[in-house]
C-alpha cells in the first residue's frame, strides 16, 4: 500500500471517529436541553395547577360571575400547561432512547412516530380547550386527555422500559465477551497440560448465574412490554414501572454474582488480587 | 658324700600365691596384662576394618546386602501450583482482568431508577 493510501485510510478512520464522538455529544447535549424544557414546562404546570385549585376553591364558595372567569381562565391554562408537559415529556423520551447506546434504530423510530402522533394529537386538544367557553364544557375537555391518558402512559413507560432493559443487555452483552474469552483461554491452559479444574467449575458456576439472569430479565422483559394479562379486556394494560425495575435490578445482581466468580477463576491464573 | 656338700639345684622361686592359683586352676596372667592385650588387640582390629572400609576395597569376601537405591529426590516447587500459572502475565488473561475490573465497576454504579426520565406526576381529575 502507498503512503498516499495509508494517510487517506487514517485520515478516515479519524474522520469516522470524530464524527461519532460528535454524534454522542450532540445526542446528549440535546438530551440536556430537552430536559430542562421539560422541567421549566413541569414547573409551568405545578404554576398553573396552584392557580387553579386557588380558582376553584374561590368560585365554589362564592360561585360570583368573577370567580367563574378566573376559575375558566386558570382551568384553560392548567389544562393546555398538562398538555405541554406531556409533549415535553415525550421529547425528554425521544432523546434519551437516542442518546442511550444500544437501542435500536428501529425502536427509535417507532417512537419518534408514536411521538408524532401524539403531540398532533396534544396540539389539537389544545385547540379544543382554547374554543371550550364554559366550564362543562372545559370539564368534557379534559375528560378526553384523561381517557387518552392511559394510551400515554402505556407507550412512554414502554420507552421507559426500552431504556432501561438496554442498559441492562448492554452489561450482559459485555459479560458475555468475557465469558468467552474465558472459555477460550482455559481451552489454551488446558492444552498447555496445566490443570484447569477452578476455572471449569467456575465456568459452569457462571453460567448457572447467567441461567438465572435470564428469567429475570425475561420477566422485567414481559412487565416493559404492556402485554394485558386478561386478553378479553378492553382496558389499556398498564405497566408498572417499579415492579419492572425490581426486576432489572435482580438480573443485575445475578451478573455481579457472576462476575465475582469469574474474578476468582481469573485470580487462580494469575495468583494474585484483582 | 653327704646331701649338704653337694651343690643344691637352683630352683626358680615363685610366688606362693601362683603356686597356689596353679594347683587350684586359675588363671595365671595378671590382670593388668591380659586386659591391655584384648583392649589393643580390639582397638587394632576395629583400626583395620575402619581402614578397609575407608579405603572401600573389603578384603574380605562379605556379601553386603544390597542397599536403598539413591535418586535425587523431586524438586517440590516453594510456590503451590495453584497460586500461579503460566499464563499469569499473558496478554489476554491480562486483557480479561483489566476488562473485568472495568465491567465491575460499571455494575455497581448502573442506576434502573433514573429519576429524570419518571413519568410527571400530573393531575388526571382536573374539574370543577
Amino acid at each position: 500500500m502507498s503512503l498516499q493510501l495509508k494517510i487517506v485510510a487514517v485520515l478516515g478512520s479519524l474522520a469516522i471517529l470524530i464524527s461519532q464522538i460528535s454524534n454522542l455529544n450532540s445526542a446528549r447535549a440535546d438530551y440536556q436541553t430537552a430536559y430542562r424544557d421539560y422541567v421549566y414546562n413541569y414547573s409551568v404546570y405545578k404554576n398553573a395547577h396552584n392557580d387553579y385549585q386557588i380558582a376553584k376553591s374561590s368560585y365554589q364558595t362564592y360561585h360570583t360571575l368573577t370567580s367563574q372567569n378566573e376559575a375558566v381562565a386558570r382551568f384553560k391554562t392548567v389544562l393546555k400547561a398538562r398538555d405541554n408537559v406531556i409533549s415535553a415529556y415525550y421529547d425528554l423520551l425521544q432523546e434519551k432512547l437516542s442518546s442511550t447506546e444500544g437501542i435500536s434504530p428501529d425502536t427509535k423510530s417507532t417512537f419518534g412516530t408514536i411521538s408524532q402522533s401524539e403531540k398532533a394529537y396534544l396540539t389539537s386538544h389544545q385547540k379544543r380547550v382554547d374554543d371550550a367557553s364554559t366550564l362543562s364544557d372545559l370539564n368534557a375537555v379534559s375528560q378526553e386527555f384523561e381517557s387518552r391518558y392511559g394510551q400515554i402512559s402505556l407507550e412512554t413507560k414502554q420507552a421507559i422500559g426500552n431504556v432501561l432493559l438496554t442498559k441492562e443487555a448492554n452489561l450482559k452483552i459485555r459479560l458475555d465477551a468475557l465469558v468467552s474469552d474465558l472459555t477460550r483461554k482455559t481451552e489454551e491452559i488446558r492444552q498447555s497440560g496445566e490443570d484447569t479444574g477452578i476455572l471449569d467449575r467456575g465456568l459452569i458456576a457462571a453460567n448457572n448465574k447467567l441461567d438465572f439472569y435470564e428469567k429475570q430479565y425475561a420477566a422485567a422483559k414481559l412487565t416493559f412490554s404492556g402485554v394485558k394479562q386478561d386478553r378479553f379486556s378492553q382496558t389499556v394494560p398498564t405497566i408498572n414501572v417499579f415492579a419492572g425495575q425490581q426486576s432489572l435490578a435482580q438480573a443485575n445482581q445475578y451478573l455481579r454474582e457472576t462476575m465475582t466468580i469469574l474474578k476468582e477463576a481469573v485470580r487462580s491464573i494469575t495468583g494474585g488480587q484483582i | 658324700m653327704t646331701d649338704a656338700a653337694e651343690p643344691s639345684m637352683v630352683t626358680p622361686s615363685t610366688p606362693a600365691g601362683l603356686t597356689e592359683g596353679v594347683k587350684k586352676g586359675k588363671n595365671l596372667m595378671p590382670f593388668f596384662i591380659g586386659g591391655g592385650v584384648i583392649l589393643f588387640l580390639g582397638l587394632a582390629i576395629s583400626g583395620i576394618i575402619f581402614g578397609l572400609s575407608l579405603v572401600n576395597k573389603p578384603t574380605l569376601d562379605v556379601k553386603k546386602e544390597p542397599g536403598p537405591v539413591t535418586e535425587e529426590n523431586p524438586v517440590v516447587p516453594l510456590v503451590p501450583t495453584t497460586s500461579r500459572s503460566r499464563f499469569a502475565s499473558d496478554a489476554g488473561v491480562l486483557k480479561l482482568r483489566d476488562g473485568l475490573k472495568e465491567l465491575s465497576v460499571d455494575l455497581d454504579t448502573v442506576n434502573f431508577f433514573e429519576p429524570e426520565i419518571t413519568p410527571p406526576d400530573i393531575d388526571l381529575n382536573l374539574k370543577i
